[in-house]
């Protein structure tokens, strides 16, 4: 009887999974103008110990169409230290009826090296091609591994465009090892918290698409996410104690850096030579980065271990060519030639990069510069680059907080800051309109700053991308023909030059008797935000900048000025904008002064910025109107 | 070897001035192609002479292949290569990172990279050469899928203006598929030479490419080869395996290409795939002969490449099965007796069932019959399971080879020239061309990918032609707007478009499935706010796809003197001329020959008058190949725009570049031609 009955209660199971997947399930309001819906997603985490770990994931998606494939993926990752259990798939109909299974020998084992030369990193994925919709898939995985330190985290949106009916994600820490959590937005999206020293538990349920939007904060400032880490974890087979930021740079110090800062004999030499005859500690740094500049090269080598271990500074110095941690530990190894101490430092890099938050012990970031303090300041260089200026960081790496590690233990900076002055663009037009309506000219322009960070690399490129960078970005001039292109790249000031002569044989407007001419002939705002009434982030603008331009432009002969706009001036919170017009006989000087802040604004004044762009947009075009006498 | 690369003996100081400047392209000074024979002059080159924006050049490379055998693979080829590029600057430090993707099915059955050697080469501060070793800390092999794996190295201590040198042999049993030798990079090649040797039983044909001029050298020698061979021996009643070796004597064609100073090849716009004008050189296994075997052809010519491809199993054997689909087939059809309406039914039927799992190729995998059971198939799985259903339905229809862009244009023979397969159905008023894999299509409208020079048709009887694959119509996109100025100078209206053909294909390909939100965020007009988006007719292709919605546009009036300026087509004007070089070598490619057409009326607000609209215009080029017809007029309180602005051809040869930027220059400056309205 007991059989029996245990039968019937597991078919009584069937059952109650079957309709568990239907469609007609979905809340209308959930599944109302998306293309899926994350029906569930359920991450189980058991911590056995401090170096064993299980991971177990299943994600339930209902897919409307096909067009939401193209951004839904299956697959997992995992490498050699890693032990993969099980994986398969499961795909329901619409009524939440169990239609197919993926084995094992259904899924395909490719490498994921990404944009690295070599990697051991794989990944397990799913080629999936729907024949009906809708569907609802289920993916499921289970993972060991000894590797703690980068315990998965709690993300439960990960796509933008696809509601979340539940997610939820639980932590068993089975030994009780102490644990650090990082925990973000949690609040703004009512997520439920059930904690104990054994078992972290969240909960989201029925949350609609958060859509990404023009001009926001990045996604894990906005978004809700939970991670963790233990005071003591395995990485990649090499185990560590860490509970403050001094024992994670003495890790740091003494296990992944001790020992790789090594030269030849003959290297040393070089070095001796190169610097002989310079006193001054930050000229000696100087010429030692720009030596380092010169000799190697970029090139992404991850094996076990060494994704977080540079490679030693003879093999960099040998091959000529590293990574970013590589690179950065070769320059730390050559300045120390010369006595000059220099910092490993961690940032979390990218144009929209974080802090490393000084409340979290933990890996954080991921790339590394060389902080080298001088009295006056403290130097930053980005090694990874063969061209960049003398402790100059682009978008890459500014603005943000970092951890340095030193004999000391970890210390927190925050890198160069370009204010709007630095990022300044300085141009000078001179041109002449002649009586054939061709307008012909020269242009100097100097960028600093960010600006110039923007503009460097085009030194490098081929004639024809140089002259098409022009033909682009002067697209409101038609028909332009280019030539005498010709850069200074002052390294020391931090300022690109350009100049170049145009000829723009049909600039000007006609109408009827008289001609229509704008005389802001450089720079014009063309990317205006879209307005959006439903803005639901705030409005965030890094970095600010600043333009200054001044056009002088002798008029034809057989013309007159028929009107000329009046001066104009713009001020918000947003940044200034002034635009006049001289005339003096029959030349004219228009000057046009752009500065946008930078900022975080509350979603309401979206719109207002959106506003403020649009009107220098237009008056970028205001023009004057010639008549023929 | 026989190939005496150091060819140049003379002494530089028994040059006369004027034999230097004659011979200008050349090096100044004698080359040494040997390995690690590297100069200093070579080294110490900051520019290329000729390209001197350059920031790498192929000093030298050299392609020997020739084949050798054992008892267990036959015969397999060895390829030697070994390249020596100079790098002038850190942009062409690329050079020194070289991929190579290798077979790798077993252990048995794979290519495989041997005898690896790398040098970097530099000039020191004191003059000497330095030389750094490629370790094995710089090679990696990775595995990529279950056929595939990659070889890696990165050439270490590069710096502006060294020079590095690499080589390898690959060995391969794929001795019908042999890569292609390319003369041209993106960089110059300053010289290059290829041997090319093959046992008189293995017969190759070689095909080229590009717009260079080339000669093949052809001879052949005597070789001998010795192999050794297991063979069983009865001894006292008991087989036993014994070693023999043998030698054998044959005949070895030879194939020699050298070129010098080929200029680096520069990818444009509008180009299509940039590998169909690259200078390069492929070899193709026409037949074996082997002695006491019969002749066996591969491929010879059109004919001979499709009659193989038809004659397999993976190919014509899946045409002939039909108890798959029978059943399903013979009810859609009942009580269907016109031609057309058969065709379109079992399209439709194939369209809606099969789901294209995205793999290309003209073989079956799995095979139509198991495709048909799970509903997902590749391309050759889905289209001929489509002709052979239609066939079934009692149509004259056949399958059709071609050659996706990606994978250019075959221009010789080769069974790799195809990878793509549609199918067709000859009706009483022409030609039906019909790919199944796209849920969007419709008869005649195939994706601008397949596009791509002309496909052949296979007949049941194992004959073939060649098809065109452009259809005579056009493609359309029809606007018609209306719209009002505002309060703030905004344009303010609704657009209805309808799209044909290709332009439907394309609209319905990104649009279909999008939520409104998505679709909106899709429509980039620069400036123009767009809502009450709608489309109609998404989901059914044979019909004209239609958009309506209600737009406001900010950036098109502007008010100067109390007179209001304003650009008459809007957000459908071509903002800039889409050629901006002032010169090219290769055609333009259009894709398919198209007509765009826009009504414009813009009402005129009270308290105005036309003070001036810009002159109508009509502008053809060469015999209505191209057409611009600009008509703008007054009727009572409204200004109307007629815009006509058709292509006729897919392509267009490159001498004629200079016309067509001018024609597109007039179109520009035309639709930038003001409105102007007064104040009454």
């Amino acid at each position: 009887m007991k059989s029996l009955l245990t039968l019937f209660a597991l078919g009584m199971l069937r059952v109650f999974y079957a309709q568990e997947y239907a469609v007609k399930d979905i809340n209308p309001l959930l599944s109302i103008g998306v293309n899926a819906v994350i029906r569930q997603n359920d991450t189980q985490i058991w911590l056995h110990d401090y170096n064993s770990i299980t991971i177990e994931d299943k994600t339930v998606v209902t897919v409307f169409n096909q067009k939401v494939m193209e951004d839904l993926q299956f697959y997992l990752l995992y490498d050699s230290y890693e032990t993969v259990k099980d994986y398969y798939a499961i795909i329901y109909n619409e009524q939440g009826q169990k239609v197919k299974t993926f084995k094992k020998k259904d899924f395909m084992d490719i490498s994921a090296t990404g944009s690295s030369l070599y990697s051991d990193d794989r990944a397990i994925l799913l080629k999936l091609t729907p024949t009906f919709y809708p569907f609802t898939i289920e993916f499921y995985y289970q993972k060991h591994t000894s590797s703690t330190a980068f315990i998965p985290a709690f993300i439960p949106f990960p796509y933008s465009n696809m509601s979340v009916e539940e997610a939820s994600y639980t932590l068993h820490n089975e030994k009780e090892i102490p644990i650090y959590s990082k925990k973000v937005n949690l609040e703004d999206y009512s997520i439920t918290i059930e904690e104990s020293p054994q078992k972290y538990h969240f909960l989201a349920k029925n949350i609609r698409p958060i859509l990404s939007e023009e001009l926001c904060p990045s996604f894990w400032e906005v978004m809700p996410w939970v991670r963790f880490v233990p005071e003591k974890f395995q990485l990649k087979g090499v185990t560590t104690q860490i509970n403050n930021w001094e024992k994670f740079a003495a890790w740091q110090r003494d296990k992944l850096l001790k020992g790789r800062d090594q030269l030849d004999e003959s290297s040393v030499l070089a070095i001796n030579n190169l610097v002989a005859g310079i006193e001054d500690p930050k000229l000696k740094t100087k010429a030692i980065y720009e030596y380092m500049q010169n000799k190697t090269r970029y090139i992404s080598v991850q094996i076990g271990i060494g994704g977080w271990q540079p490679f030693p500074a003879k093999e960099v110095d040998k091959l000529g060519y590293g990574d970013c941690k590589g690179l950065t530990n070769y320059t730390k190894a050559l300045l120390k030639t010369q006595g000059i101490d220099s910092y490993y430092t961690i940032v979390d890099s990218g144009p929209s990069g974080l802090d490393i938050d000084e409340n979290f012990v933990a890996l954080q970031g991921n790339h590394v510069i060389l902080s080298v303090p001088f009295e006056d300041e403290l130097v930053f260089l980005e090694c990874t680059s063969q061209d960049l200026p003398f402790n100059f960081l682009g978008t890459h790496t500014d603005d943000r907080k970092v951890l340095m590690i030193t004999p000391e233990g970890g210390v927190f900076k925050k890198t160069h800051t370009y204010a709007p002055e630095i990022n300044n663009q300085t141009t000078t037009v001179n041109a002449v309109l002649d009586a054939d309506f061709i307008v012909r000219g020269q242009v100097e322009s100097k960028s600093y700053g960010l600006k110039y960070y923007e503009i460097y690399g085009i030194e490098q490129q081929t004639q024809k991308d140089k002259e098409l960078h022009y033909k682009d970005k002067l697209g409101f001039h038609n028909g332009l023909a280019i030539d005498g292109i010709q850069f200074q790249n002052d390294k020391d000031l931090v300022c690109f030059t350009e100049k170049l002569n145009f000829t723009s044989p049909s600039y000007i407007t006609k109408a009827g008797d008289r001609m229509l001419l704008n005389p802001n002939l450089y720079s014009r705002i063309v990317n205006i935000p879209k307005k959006n009434t439903n803005r639901t982030l705030p409005l965030e603008i890094r970095r600010g900048y600043s333009y200054h331009d001044e056009v002088n432009l002798q008029l034809p002969e057989n013309y007159t000025l028929d009107s000329v706009f009046e001066p104009y001036k713009l001020t918000t919170d947003f940044g200034s904008y002034t635009i006049t017009v001289a005339v003096s006989g029959n030349a004219l000087t228009y000057r046009r002064d752009l500065v946008l802040h930078s900022g975080r604004w509350p979603k309401e004044r979206f719109n207002e910025y959106v506003d403020f762009i649009k009107e220098i947009a237009k008056r970028d075009k205001s023009k004057i109107v010639l008549k023929s006498l | 070897m026989g190939f005496c690369l150091n060819k140049c003996f003379i002494p530089m100081k028994f040059f006369s001035t004027c034999l230097i400047v004659f011979f200008s392209l050349q090096p100044l000074f004698s080359q040494d192609f040997r390995f690690g024979k590297v100069s200093k002059e070579e080294l110490s080159e900051t520019q290329h002479p000729v390209y001197t924006e350059s920031n790498a050049a192929v000093l030298y490379r050299e392609i020997k292949t020739n084949f050798d055998y054992n008892q267990d693979d036959g015969f397999y080829v060895v390829t030697e290569v070994f390249e020596r590029i100079k790098i002038y600057k850190k942009e062409g430090f690329d050079w020194g990172n070289v991929e190579l993707s290798l077979y790798d099915e077993s252990n048995r059955y794979k290519e495989d990279i041997g005898s690896l050697k790398g040098y970097t080469y530099s000039l020191a501060d004191n003059g000497k050469i330095e030389e750094t070793k490629l370790g094995r800390n710089g090679i990696f092999e990775e595995k990529q899928s279950k056929y595939r794996k990659t070889y890696k190295f990165a050439m270490p201590a590069l710096k502006e203006g060294c020079v590095i040198e690499y080589e390898y042999t690959m060995k391969s049993p794929l001795i019908g598929s042999i890569d292609t030798y390319r003369f041209q990079e993106t960089i110059p090649v300053n010289k290059v030479y290829v041997d090319f040797r093959t046992p008189e039983y293995l017969n190759y044909k070689n095909h080229r490419r590009g717009w260079i001029f080339y000669n093949v050298k052809q001879d052949s020698r005597e070789r001998s080869l010795d192999y050794t061979y297991t063979r069983s021996v009865l001894e006292t009643g008991r087989a036993v395996a014994t070693n023999e070796r043998q030698t054998v004597k044959f005949k070895e064609n030879i194939f020699q290409v050298e070129l010098k100073d080929v200029e680096p090849i520069i990818e444009e716009s509008y180009s299509g795939n940039i590998d169909n004008y690259t200078s390069s050189i492929t070899f193709e296994l026409e037949f074996t002969r082997f002695p006491n075997s019969p002749f066996k052809m591969y491929a010879t010519n059109w004919e001979a490449v499709t009659k193989t491809i038809y004659e397999s199993d993976e190919f014509g054997g899946q045409l002939s099965k039909e108890k798959y689909f029978e059943e399903d087939i013979d009810q859609i059809l009942a009580g269907v007796s016109n031609q057309k309406e058969k065709a379109i039914k079992v399209f439709e039927f194939v369209k809606g069932k099969m789901n294209w799992n995205k793999y290309l190729g003209v073989y079956c995998d799995d095979g139509v019959k198991e495709a048909y059971k799970s509903g997902i198939g590749s391309t050759a799985e889905i289209n001929l399971m489509l002709t052979a259903m239609l066939r079934h339905a009692g149509l004259k229809s056949n399958p059709i080879l071609l050659s996706t862009k990606a994978n250019g244009i075959p221009i010789f023979p080769t069974r790799s020239g195809f990878n793509y397969v549609i199918s067709s159905v000859e009706l009483p008023d022409g030609l039906l061309l019909l790919d199944a894999t796209n849920k969007n299509a419709a008869p005649n409208v195939l994706d601008e990918e397949l596009l791509n020079w002309q496909g052949v048709m296979l007949w049941e009887s194992g004959a073939s032609n060649w098809v065109p694959l452009q259809t005579a119509e056009k493609s359309q996109s029809a606007y018609i707007c209306s719209a009002k100025i505002n309060e703030n100078l905004e344009l303010e209206g609704e657009i209805k478009a309808q799209y044909t053909g290709n332009r439907a294909l394309e609209k319905r390909d990104a649009f279909r499935g999008l939520t409104t939100a998505e679709a909106i965020n899709k429509f980039d007009y620069k400036n123009v706010q767009i809502s009450n988006l709608e489309f109609s007719e998404m989901d059914n292709p044979y019909l004209p796809l239609k958009m309506a919605s209600s737009f406001v546009a900010s950036d098109f009036v502007e008010e100067i003197n109390e007179e209001y300026y304003v650009s008459p087509l809007v957000f459908l004007a071509l903002k800039e001329n889409p050629f901006k070089l002032s010169d090219r070598k290769y055609p333009v490619e259009y894709g398919y020959a198209q007509l765009d057409r826009v009504i414009f009326t813009i009402e005129i607000p009270q308290g105005y008058q036309v003070k001036s609209i810009p002159e109508s215009t009509n502008i053809i080029v060469g015999e209505n190949e191209y057409e611009f017809k600009y008509l703008l007029s007054q009727k009572g309180n409204f200004i109307q725009l007629m815009m006509n602005l058709g292509v006729n051809n897919s392509s267009e040869a490159a001498e004629n570049y200079q016309s067509l930027k001018e024609f597109y220059q007039a179109i520009v400056d035309k639709q930038k031609e003001k409105i102007v309205l007064s104040k009454l």
